[in-house]
């Protein structure tokens, strides 16, 4: 009976230390199992916040490609508030929740500016701001990355070589006529044909076409002499390597159009 | 003189000593294949985040209605796969439409990691999985 107490005894007790070696193995495992999970959470957590930044760089690429495009057209210099965010936002936060994650998503305002690399081509910059939480283990992110990037169209520079083109005519129709107040149709025409030239030649250099159509008529009375200059079209098109857009999936070349100005100079005579 | 209670006992302690080092050694296998997968799943994202540097992820938005292409995309993402590893790169509609798909289909203990890609028509997904060949 004494020894099949001990035997007993020295069972359990040897269940108990093995209970006990086990429960501490568990404990260990299950910390592992805590931290794999851990580590998949804040690696899913890290990568959905890269692919949303990514996304959100391609996504307003996009859109500031259609706004350097569209605004060309109509001489105007793109305007950022056209660059719409809010349908992206909604994407974006659609994409997070198939991956269990609440999802907190603000896009600052984007803004344009001039880039000088290439020189007068624009440049895009947003704030992407974000909340994740991992819908699994409560793992949260928070974070506000920078998107910023060159849309390597010379829109600016296009801009400013149609205004400088004007000027520039204007100037020499004016000198022409106070040189010489008595200065006729063939002078002026010859002037403006020179700016032309002079510009396709300075803009054929830049790998930028430049094409401009200049009509005027000369007015005289006995007390002054009108010019009245009607610069109808000035078209410039960037037409270097990069400068290409992609327009609803057709790549483009952007033609900045300025819009048609008129201007009168009134001189008078001696 | 053993008696029927020594059995018992020694049979009982036997069974909870197995069943434990049963549940322990089940316990181990899981955390093992979720660490794997926890693994793979950072050698995916770190894949998928070079493929956006290198430009691979654009091109593939670029060319959404051209399958050829948006193919060879595909394969210049899977190429940034280490070797002796499988993989699968599925890239699909926000519907679940397949567009494209290359790679293994089934792979036993992976890690995946899905990215969104806006194309110039719509909203797409980009899973890439990578583990044990």
């Amino acid at each position: 009976m004494r020894e099949a107490f001990f035997l007993a005894t020295a069972a359990v007790v040897v269940a108990f230390m093995t209970a006990l070696l086990v429960q501490g193995i568990n404990n260990d495992v299950s910390m592992l199992h805590e931290l794999a999970v851990r580590r998949s959470s804040v690696t899913k957590l890290s990568s959905c916040a890269d692919s949303a930044r990514e996304d959100l760089e391609r996504y307003l690429r996009r859109e500031a490609e259609k706004e350097v495009f569209s605004s060309a057209a109509l001489g105007n210099l793109p305007d950022p508030s056209n660059v719409k965010t809010g349908k992206w936002v909604e994407e974006a936060i659609e994409y997070l929740g198939k991956q269990d994650i609440r999802a907190g998503i603000e896009v600052e305002k984007v803004v344009f500016g001039r880039a000088t690399d290439p020189e007068g081509a624009l440049e895009c910059a947003a704030q992407l701001g974000y909340t994740l939480k991992d819908g699994g283990c409560g793992t949260e992110l928070v974070g506000r990355e920078d998107a910023r990037f060159t849309v390597p169209v010379r829109i600016y520079l296009a801009s400013d070589l149609a205004s400088s083109f004007r000027s520039t005519v204007v100037a020499r129709v004016r000198r022409c006529f106070i040189q010489n107040i008595g200065a006729d149709y063939q002078e002026v025409s010859r002037t403006v044909a020179n700016a032309v030239e002079e510009y396709e030649r300075r803009c054929d250099g830049m790998d930028l076409d430049f094409r401009a159509s200049v009509h005027f008529e000369v007015s005289r009375d006995n007390e002054t002499v009108s010019v009245e200059l009607t610069f109808e079209a000035i078209e410039i098109t960037d037409v270097g390597e990069l400068a290409k857009v992609t327009v609803d999936g057709k790549t483009e070349r952007v033609t900045f159009k300025a819009q048609a100005v008129s201007i009168k100079l009134t001189f008078k005579r001696g | 003189m053993h008696t029927i209670l020594d059995s018992v006992a020694a049979n009982s302690a036997v069974w909870i000593l197995l069943c434990l080092v049963l549940l322990t050694a089940v316990q181990t296998e899981r955390v093992s294949s979720e660490l794997k997968e926890s693994y793979f799943a950072s050698q995916a994202a770190d894949i998928v985040r070079t493929a956006e540097s290198l430009g691979y992820v654009d091109e593939l938005a670029r060319c959404c209605e051209d399958s050829p292409s948006a193919r060879e995309a595909m394969s210049k993402i899977a190429q940034l796969c280490p070797e002796g590893s499988a993989y699968t790169l599925v890239w699909k509609t926000e519907e679940g439409e397949v567009i494209g798909a290359i790679g293994a289909r089934e792979i036993g203990v992976a890690g995946y990691v899905t990215v969104m890609v806006s194309t110039p028509t719509r909203v797409t997904y980009l899973t890439l999985g990578v583990g044990e060949d």
